[in-house]
């Protein structure tokens, strides 16, 4: 069963169109949604949660379809912003006492529990707490009412490395529960390396790839050429290239299979960074 | 939509209390001259306490403006719509909010009053005693008339400069019909002008009315 299932969905704007975007994010797995700024994740997490209309398409959350009025659906769903979206001058513990009467299955053990974890004061105005602090606060909340599926819309954004690394410890470690699954965006290529059973690849709105990452990882290859050898690859299946001074640089999806075929031509594993600069930065036939 | 109220009543704590404690003088002010000016001239000077009183309960019902505010700056209306809260339930705990300020307010005020007229020694002739209950009508009406107008429009058009733009523009006639009632109040004019703040609180109430199912659907179509 899929935790998540987006069809089709698309939200129009004066300059800017998510359009008919559909994957999938299956139950015990971590699906890391990657683009550039301005690519339309956030647009896309929000047209998820129905904090915007859309103009098409539809989203199922454990086979039930999700829309604003879907409160029942909701208490399963722990979300996660970029910031904490909750008043400065509240505490944890007020904000403790106001999802108990919020939430079904809120859990204030499992909250002073994670409060602990993250040694924050349960006294401690939010306005006193550091960008780091208020992200561990707000994932809290998330993991305190037994949420199934998280969704994080860029929650290691502006975070040191050490905060960042311990976020991606808590993720993981809520994944122990396999019915649990997490979609996750972040431009932070390297944070979705660690922890992303899948990537999904949004760019200029549109989805260009939605594969499990090992595929992306393993399959994928970066060939470094010349002009000779680059005129014949870059007729392969999905080839992407880029021209540097003195050479090519082609992405190919299907490039573990290529390299005998190459065995003359430089090729390398890329990254995630360098798969979305190629489809971003490069060209296609 | 408890828990919308919980925060609401956590965040506007320390503001409530400032305020009842200005209601409860202004209560034992109104209270006072009923008891203590024995003549039919105590509900003129009481009736220029209700203005204050008005002015005070417009004052109580900026506090739901304020939650307005805070909760569009810093993102939760966002946040709480992806909790188990419907759009509706938001406007509802909204115009609860707006009763009970008015509820509490109205309350101190119904006491003051009461003792007043209880412990007098001359009780107040019945033309006096139904004028009092206009002007106590009337000002509360007018105060809970301008916080559901701004809920209905802040659904609409959020709180920034355009929302209270428009919310002014909107409660601005209320507003003006009591600033004229109160300096006719001032020149012991008040039969005379009744009737004025009278019809433009019971237009004011079916605009409002008109609005209260509008603030619904207006919730349900604005984005985060």
């Amino acid at each position: 069963m899929d935790a998540l299932e987006i069809k089709n969905v698309t939200k129009k704007y004066t300059k800017f169109t998510l359009d008919n975007v559909s994957f999938s994010v299956p139950q015990g797995s971590i699906m890391g949604l990657i683009g550039e700024n301005g690519a339309g994740k956030s647009t896309l997490i929000k047209a998820v949660l129905d904090l915007v209309n859309k103009d098409g398409g539809e989203v199922d959350i454990y086979g039930k379809k999700h829309d604003r009025n879907s409160k029942d659906i909701r208490e399963d769903v722990g979300v996660v912003f970029d910031t904490l979206h909750y008043h400065e001058n509240l505490n944890p513990m007020q904000i403790s006492k106001i999802s108990a009467l919020t939430y079904k299955n809120w859990d204030e053990k499992a909250f002073s529990h994670y409060l602990e974890i993250f040694k924050l004061n349960e006294k401690s105005k939010i306005k006193t707490l550091s960008k780091g602090m208020k992200m561990k606060l707000g994932i809290a909340i998330a993991l305190s009412h037994d949420a199934k599926l998280l969704i994080l819309d860029e929650p290691t954004a502006g975070l040191d490395p050490v905060a960042r690394d311990d976020l991606l410890d808590i993720f993981l470690d809520f994944m122990q529960d396999e019915t649990r699954s997490i979609l996750i965006s972040s431009h932070i290529t390297t944070d979705l390396e660690k922890i992303a059973d899948y990537i999904t690849f949004i760019h200029e709105g549109k989805v260009l790839l939605s594969k499990s990452k090992d595929e992306l990882l393993y399959d994928y290859r970066i060939v470094r050429c010349g002009e000779s050898d680059f005129i014949e690859l870059k007729e392969e299946e999905g080839a992407v290239w880029r021209k540097h001074d003195y050479q090519y640089e082609v992405l190919l999806p299907t490039g573990k299979k290529l390299e005998s075929k190459y065995s003359s031509c430089e090729m390398e594993r890329p990254t995630i960074d360098e798969i979305m600069l190629m489809y971003i930065k490069g060209e296609r036939s | 939509m408890k828990g919308l109220l919980k925060k609401d009543h956590i965040l506007l704590r320390d503001y409530f209390f400032l305020f009842v404690m200005l209601d409860i003088a202004i209560s034992v002010m109104i209270g006072g001259t009923l008891l203590l000016t024995q003549s039919e001239k105590a509900v003129m000077d009481v009736s220029r306490l209700a203005i204050i009183s008005y002015v005070l309960l417009t004052m109580v019902q900026s506090l739901v403006n304020q939650t307005f505010n805070d909760d569009e700056k810093s993102g939760f209306l966002a946040n709480a719509f992806t909790q188990p809260v419907a759009r509706g339930d938001y406007v509802k705990a909204k115009y609860i909010l707006a009763l009970q300020l008015t509820g509490v307010f109205a309350g101190i005020h119904t006491i003051g009053i009461f003792i007043g007229l209880v412990l007098r020694k001359e009780p107040l002739p019945s033309d006096a005693m139904m004028l009092l209950a206009e002007i106590f009508i009337i000002a509360l009406a007018g105060a809970t008339i301008i916080s559901f107008n701004s809920i209905s429009l802040f659904m609409k058009f959020g709180a920034g400069k355009k929302g209270i733009g428009i919310r002014l523009i909107v409660v601005a006639p209320m507003i003006i019909t009591y600033l004229i009632w109160t300096m006719n109040i001032a020149r012991d004019n008040i039969e005379l002008n009744i009737s004025l703040p009278a019809i433009v609180t019971l237009l004011s109430f079916g605009v409002s009315l008109l609005l209260v199912p509008m603030s619904f659907k207006w919730a349900e179509r604005r984005e985060f």
